[in-house]
């Protein structure tokens, strides 16, 4: 189980600093994305896969922001960035982009569908997809953001 | 002359602040942020503003106390690409202003700088996320050979992404053509029956299109209620999707893949 | 050939090409830049009072 959750960390480090590279953070604040992504991911697997705790996504997904979150405050007069430089790219490799585009696709067939039936079954596949990848984005976002809000004054003042 | 002590008129500092306030809505900032970095540069200067961020224009009007003189402007956001790195520097520009390290004129040529540097090598950017995109098939349970495909997809599918928009294309478009460029490559470990988890390969071949951050920008927008900009920077990122997801359904429906 | 071969290939056909463009371009500028023989001007080697200089308006 450690090695599961060390190799969940580490590739989730390293998507992190790939996907964070797209949008030319400073050079600074990599190893943070890449920290916080670690920290982040692998605690996400904990809830979700641990025995004894198995909890759903969503939930799951707001701990690990929120966690995500309280260390990219304490961090950020660190690095001397505000917050959501080391936060955002750090919750990437969480974004869930597979539900995305499944409910796209489940759309798409849940119109080419011929009978109920099949309409019935793409549309839930379309309706689930979409309300996950939806209440998982809402609830990292919410959970990254509550920190920001709590430590105001230094989220704020980090770049000063 | 010392800039610090010079006595900005509230049209000089409409405008600086206008422009300011497009470039860092323009690198993906949030509206917040946004607010209180202008907000912290008038009150440096002596003055109050109002702002209305609107998906496509800022509208910004700065006044001297007692109201007696104001100024107005409307400005077009940018459509620049994401970076952090500018707005990071715009925002501890704007701390400089407010702790008076600066004054008005600096603070201009500052601003100039910072928006007209240079973003980071694109080679370096291409090789990084295939790596990323490598981690995530990973992540998602693949092995090394979908890995590798992923890798080489993502490869072929972001250096034709950098390509296209260097060259003006519609992101919409780009994004359709590249998802489909790489769910062709990445569905090579099914056509061939390489490894053991192809669908994982084909999955996960095309994550590096979907936009993270300006989702994110969006309920980051929503939580602090500027619900139009929200639902503005969602459907742009909703719309980005619907592209990938076509771009990904022909590319599976040529290769004669199921989604479901 | 089936379907999902035959779009294979093209794809793959279509970036090899690109890629060899790419390379015969790279390969044929650098060539350019290291000429053994050039083709000059000879205003270069003569200079005839009148002659009009690049540098004059």
């Amino acid at each position: 189980m450690l090695l599961q959750i060390l190799q969940d960390a580490l590739f989730a480090a390293i998507a992190a600093i790939g996907f964070s590279a797209i949008s030319n953070p400073p050079k600074r604040a990599y190893f943070y994305c890449a920290l916080l992504a670690a920290v982040g991911h692998s605690l996400r697997f904990v809830l979700m896969q641990a025995p004894g705790i198995g909890w759903h996504i969503i939930v799951a997904s707001v701990v690990a922001a929120f966690i995500i979150g309280v260390l990219a405050v304490f961090l950020s007069p660190k690095v001397k960035t505000p917050a959501e430089t080391c936060l955002f790219p750090a919750l990437l490799p969480m974004i869930p982009g597979i539900y995305a585009y499944k409910s796209f696709g489940g759309l798409a067939m849940s119109i080419l569908a011929i009978g109920e039936e099949s309409f019935n079954h793409y549309f839930y596949l379309f309706a689930y997809n979409g309300l996950t990848c939806l209440f998982i984005l809402i609830g990292m976002v919410t959970g990254a953001t509550i920190p920001i809000f709590l430590f105001k004054n230094i989220s704020f003042r980090a770049t000063r | 002359m010392d800039s610090t002590s010079y006595s900005v008129t509230s049209k000089e500092l409409c405008l600086f602040l206008s422009r300011y306030a497009v470039f860092l809505l323009g690198c993906g900032a949030t509206c917040i942020r946004l607010e209180k970095n202008v907000r912290r540069m008038a009150h440096a200067f002596g003055k109050d503003v109002e702002l209305t961020i609107m998906p496509r224009h800022v509208h910004m009007t700065v006044y001297g106390k007692d109201k007696n003189e104001m100024f107005t402007s409307i400005d077009t956001v940018l459509h620049t690409a994401i970076s952090f790195d500018i707005n990071t520097r715009l925002s501890e520009l704007s701390w400089e202003v407010a702790d008076r390290k600066i004054g008005f004129f600096e603070a201009k040529e500052r601003f100039e700088s910072i928006i007209s540097s240079r973003s980071g090598n694109r080679w370096v950017v291409l090789l990084l996320v295939s790596l990323a995109n490598a981690s995530f098939c990973r992540l998602f349970g693949g092995d090394w050979v979908a890995m590798l495909m992923v890798g080489i997809a993502t490869l072929a599918g972001f250096y034709l992404k950098q390509q296209l928009l260097r060259r003006g294309f519609d992101a919409r478009v780009t994004v359709f053509f590249c998802a489909f460029l790489s769910s062709v490559l990445g569905a090579t470990c099914a056509l061939y029956g390489w490894g053991t988890t192809p669908d994982i390969a084909i999955g996960t071949s095309v994550l590096y299109l979907v936009p993270g951050i300006p989702f994110l920008n969006s309920f980051s927008d929503m939580i602090y209620s500027h619900y139009i900009c929200a639902f503005s920077r969602f459907v742009d990122a909703l719309i980005l999707t619907g592209c990938l997801s076509v771009g990904l359904c022909c590319g599976m429906l040529l290769m004669n893949i199921g989604m479901f | 050939m089936n379907l999902p071969m035959f779009t294979w290939s093209c794809v793959v056909a279509l970036i090899m090409v690109f890629m060899l463009f790419k390379v015969v371009l790279f390969v044929w500028a650098k060539s350019v830049e290291n000429r053994l023989f050039e083709l000059g001007n000879e205003y270069d080697e003569f200079y005839v009072p009148g002659d009009s200089l690049e540098d004059e308006d």
